[in-house]
């Protein structure tokens, strides 16, 4: 494979590109779900080929092919395309500077899930499933487990050649309770399938699935019973489960740095986030936000050893204390503000070019203990476990709904709980009113592994680490819509 | 181009050597997407894939193995695996029937003058072309694609489906350097449905119409949605309302109101792969003839989109709307009735109300009660007294899918092909009164 790709290259800087790379890709997937003490869903799937970037007079052409024998004819077509782009090219695309890199990573794991006998996954998912529906009146009970090893080869015409062994981990479960003309749902550890990180089976074995089952399951069948969550302007806190969703909305995707050039424009929108606000000292947040992208944080789902540039995944402060201090940069972007990439332009497999991604943006933790935290509100909630989200194009207004809602009176938990809670706000108003972060104690990583944005649409694998967090006069509930 | 014979000899490769019932879904997608931003190409790729999906069932246990590694030992090594994961399984819920004897499906749309017209140099051509109209403070950015496709099913019981298609989308947005922008979005299959330079040149005068917006405060306003925004509450609406899964879970907008009259008596919506606006896709992911479904007639909610799953657990057929995961059949081509109005009628009928464009991020806040929320985008403008008066900042509306097609006053005669989600929608321009606006934002 290694002269395949030094021939490819060799070709490509014979015809004079700026810039040439290749990506080889094999991903393995396998995927399992129960459903009401059923296997729903056993799939493995494997995607393998490769993409071939070109840069010729500072235009891009990308040609990807899962047929190897092609792998040529793929790089006159890539080499086609980028002579195609001149045609309506007003602005070269330019690279910052990189180090060379010959390296393989491997993501750090202790025990590798594909070597996990399917009955034991499928008994893991049927035990949880049982433990819950012991608990409760449940309608319905689901869990899935999910494993990813991709093997990836980048080479490029400056001279890298990395190879990367990357593994992940994932799952999670669901009650739902059905109560008169309601449903209602609790998960565990996180909505929409559970959490993934980049690690090997230990982290399936350390999220604990059945020791967590009974008490999701016993808080659906309260949760169908409880009463709406009331609309108002409340003091909230709000758990990381929840929040990870939020810094990934209202602060992950404004920093993009290719949104803010308006790669995505018409598409996943842009930002209201400019490259002026670093000079100008933008408050984002209060003095308690202190947000990083670190693509080096372990078992983190946004963790890797190399981004799709070839360039080695760091960690950088984004807000420091309240204030912007970066964006998240691909060699291109980074050159346009006199700066070398912060390693975070990734693509979906083979078949799509690297654009701007999130790896674990992270809102670091504060000095508060929970109780703390709750003992400083008068009138209330504890939001927990995202159900529904949006935002606008710009990134400013946005909506969230979580799957329940547990009431604050007199600084207590009162042990009352409402269901379809929803808050929503305004980006910088919102980061603004957060007045205490929870300690390293409660701080948890959630990995999103759908974060959509380009065309054709990718999915990205990213996380985020939080603490609960609290925000002040929060806007709650939509009164008058039912 | 994944041809039949090609395909259908993959399929025999797996028939010879299956040991259990075995059913083979094949997708072929080549895509060329030329991409565009600040009005020149940012983005320019070509891609090629097939992939391969081997489902294997025996005493109702069902493995699945995917593959796009296509030699003929990864091919029966896919196959193999399948079959070894079976022996793992417990039993299953639920014996699916196999698929026999039927008759050959096969359709084919692949059109060579699509691929001529918009060819990888002829998109940068036809782009360059429209954004040289473009004034100096306004900049362009979208798409425009030429997508060729496969899909193929086969089983071991001779049955085999093959179908294949073209079709070139386009979306556009022109941009004040104030941010005021307009929007378009077309998918179509045949080269003279697709003007590029026009459309841009369209985008450019609505763009100059939506400078200095003002600011109006959330409430309720009497609404005209444009086919954009109409199609993307109808990919909600199909979704959480007519996929038999939802219902399953009693967990739909529309759980125990099947026969109910919910929305208003002037709503009549098919779901229609046979309508030439749509997507002809004549069988589904199980292999089933797809079949056309009356999901409301004059408001009373009717039929709903199942898969073999769904259809078995309900006591009833498969209506052949797998989409292969799971989600128990959805509805893909929704087809609204036209109306009588024009939109200048709409227009002109309206006091004081709010004219949308198009939706950005919906998404479902509370699924039992069809709750669904999302922000206007690229083009919102107040309504007065039978007149547009101004372009107005974004806002965000929070409201029930039951409450907004009760609340039709006005349905267009002109209808669009909007992209749904797998495939396009023809939905009309819908003035709907007394629509909940929830926030605002001053972009």
């Amino acid at each position: 494979m290694k002269d395949q790709i030094s021939k490819v290259l060799n070709w490509l800087n014979g015809q004079s590109v700026d810039y040439a790379d290749i990506r080889i890709v094999d991903k393995q997937y396998e995927d399992i779900s129960t459903n009401n003490l059923t296997v729903e869903k056993i799939q493995n799937s494997r995607s393998k080929g490769y993409g071939i970037r070109v840069i010729f007079d500072g235009s891009l052409g990308f040609a990807s092919s899962q047929d190897f024998d092609l792998i040529q004819d793929t790089a006159v077509k890539a080499l086609l395309i980028a002579k195609s782009s001149r045609e309506l090219q007003t602005e070269k695309i330019i690279l910052s500077p990189k180090d060379i890199i010959v390296d393989h990573y491997k993501t750090p794991i202790e025990k590798d899930p594909f070597a996990v006998p399917m009955a034991e996954k499928i008994q893991l998912l049927m035990s949880a499933e049982e433990t819950m529906r012991a608990s409760g009146d449940l309608s319905r009970t689901w869990g899935n487990l999910n494993f990813q090893r991709i093997d990836k080869i980048f080479a490029d015409t400056e001279g890298s050649y990395i190879t990367q062994e990357l593994y992940e981990s994932g799952g999670g479960i669901i009650a739902y309770a059905t109560h008169e003309a309601d449903t209602q749902q609790r998960s565990y550890p996180n909505c929409f399938g559970g959490n993934v990180g980049s690690a090997g089976y230990e982290f399936i074995e350390k999220m604990d699935l059945i020791g967590n089952a009974a008490r999701i399951g016993t808080e659906a069948t309260e949760l169908v019973r409880a009463e709406e969550c009331p609309s108002g302007h409340f003091d909230v806190i709000i758990d990381s489960d929840q929040l990870q969703l939020q810094i990934h909305e209202s602060i992950g995707h404004p920093v993009e740095l290719d949104r803010i050039f308006g790669s995505e424009a018409a598409y996943a929108g842009m930002s209201f986030v400019h490259t002026g606000m670093i000079e100008e000292g933008f408050k984002y947040g209060s003095e308690h936000v202190t947000v990083v992208a670190d693509g080096t944080l372990p078992e983190a789902l946004g963790t890797f050893g190399y981004d799709d540039d070839g360039v080695k995944a760091q960690k950088t402060t984004i807000i420091d204390k309240g204030i912007l201090k970066n964006f998240i940069s691909s060699r291109d972007t980074a050159w346009k503000i006199g700066q070398a990439s912060n390693g975070t332009n990734r693509a979906d497999g083979w078949q799509n070019i690297p654009i701007v991604r999130m790896t674990n943006i992270n809102l670091m933790p504060g000095n508060f203990e929970l109780d703390e935290l709750v003992s400083g509100v008068e009138n209330g909630l504890f939001l927990k476990t995202n159900r529904s989200w949006s935002i606008d194009d710009k990134r400013v207004n946005f909506q969230f709904g979580t799957e329940i809602a547990y009431e604050i009176k007199a600084g207590q938990l009162t042990g009352k709980i409402y269901k379809n809670p929803i808050y929503s706000g305004i980006t910088p108003e919102f980061w603004g009113s957060c007045d205490g972060i929870a300690n390293e104690n409660y701080w948890r990583v959630y990995g999103t592994p759908n974060c959509g944005k380009g065309e054709p649409g990718q999915e990205a694998h990213v996380a985020h680490g939080a603490s609960p967090a609290r925000f002040r006069n929060v806007k709650v509930g939509v009164s008058d819509v039912k | 181009m994944l041809n039949k014979k090609t395909a259908y000899q993959i399929i025999d490769l797996i028939e010879t050597q299956a040991k259990y019932y075995t059913t083979v879904m094949m997708d072929f997608k080549e895509e060329g997407l030329t991409r565009y931003a600040n009005s020149q190409i940012h983005q320019n790729v070509y891609n090629q894939d097939t992939q391969i999906q081997i489902h294997v069932t025996s005493n109702k246990k069902t493995a699945s193995v995917v593959t796009n590694v296509c030699d003929e030992a990864s091919i029966l090594e896919a196959l193999r695996k399948a079959e070894s994961i079976l022996a793992f399984l417990p039993e299953g819920e639920l014996e699916l029937p196999e698929l026999e004897n039927q008759a050959e499906i096969e359709h084919m749309s692949y059109c060579e003058t699509l691929n001529a017209a918009f060819s990888i140099e002829q998109r940068a051509a036809l782009l360059k072309a429209g954004i040289a109209n473009i004034g100096p403070e306004y900049i362009a950015a979208g798409s425009l694609s030429l997508i060729n496709t496969a899909i193929v099913w086969g089983n071991n019981r001779k049955v085999r489906r093959y179908a294949n298609y073209t079709d070139v989308k386009m979306t556009g947005m022109v941009m004040h350097d104030s941010g005021a922008s307009s929007y378009m979005s077309k998918s179509v299959s045949n080269a003279d449905e697709l003007d590029v330079v026009k459309e841009l040149a369209t985008l450019y005068e609505k763009a100059q119409k939506a400078l200095n917006p003002i600011s109006v405060e959330p409430g309720s306003y009497d609404v005209i949605l444009e086919p954009l925004a109409v199609g993307e509450l109808a990919n909600y609406t199909g979704y959480l309302g007519f996929s038999s899964m939802f219902h399953q879970m009693d967990m739909s907008c529309f759980s125990g109101k099947l026969g109910v009259k919910c929305l208003g008596e002037n709503i009549t919506i098919r779901d229609d792969y046979t309508n030439d606006k749509t997507m002809f896709r004549p069988f589904d992911f199980e292999g089933i003839e797809r079949q056309p479904l009356n999901l409301v007639e004059n408001g009373v909610i009717g039929q709903i989109a199942y898969d073999q799953s769904m259809a078995i657990k309900a006591g009833t057929k498969t209506t052949g709307h797998s989409i292969g995961t799971g989600q128990g059949g959805i509805p893909l081509n929704m087809v609204m009735d036209a109306g009588s109005s024009s939109m200048q009628e709409m227009i002109q009928s309206t006091k004081r109300g709010l004219l949308v464009t198009r939706f950005h991020y919906m998404n479902i806040v509370s699924p039992r009660d069809g709750v669904l929320t999302a922000l206007t985008r690229d083009g919102l403008y107040l309504i007065e007294d039978g007149k547009v008066v101004a372009p107005v900042y974004n806002l965000r509306f929070t409201d029930s899918i039951e409450r907004i097609f009760s609340n039709v006053e006005l349905i267009s005669k002109d209808r669009h092909a909007v992209e749904g989600f797998g495939g396009n929608n023809y939905m009309p321009a819908l003035k709907v009164k007394d629509f909940k606006f929830t926030g605002k934002t001053q972009l």
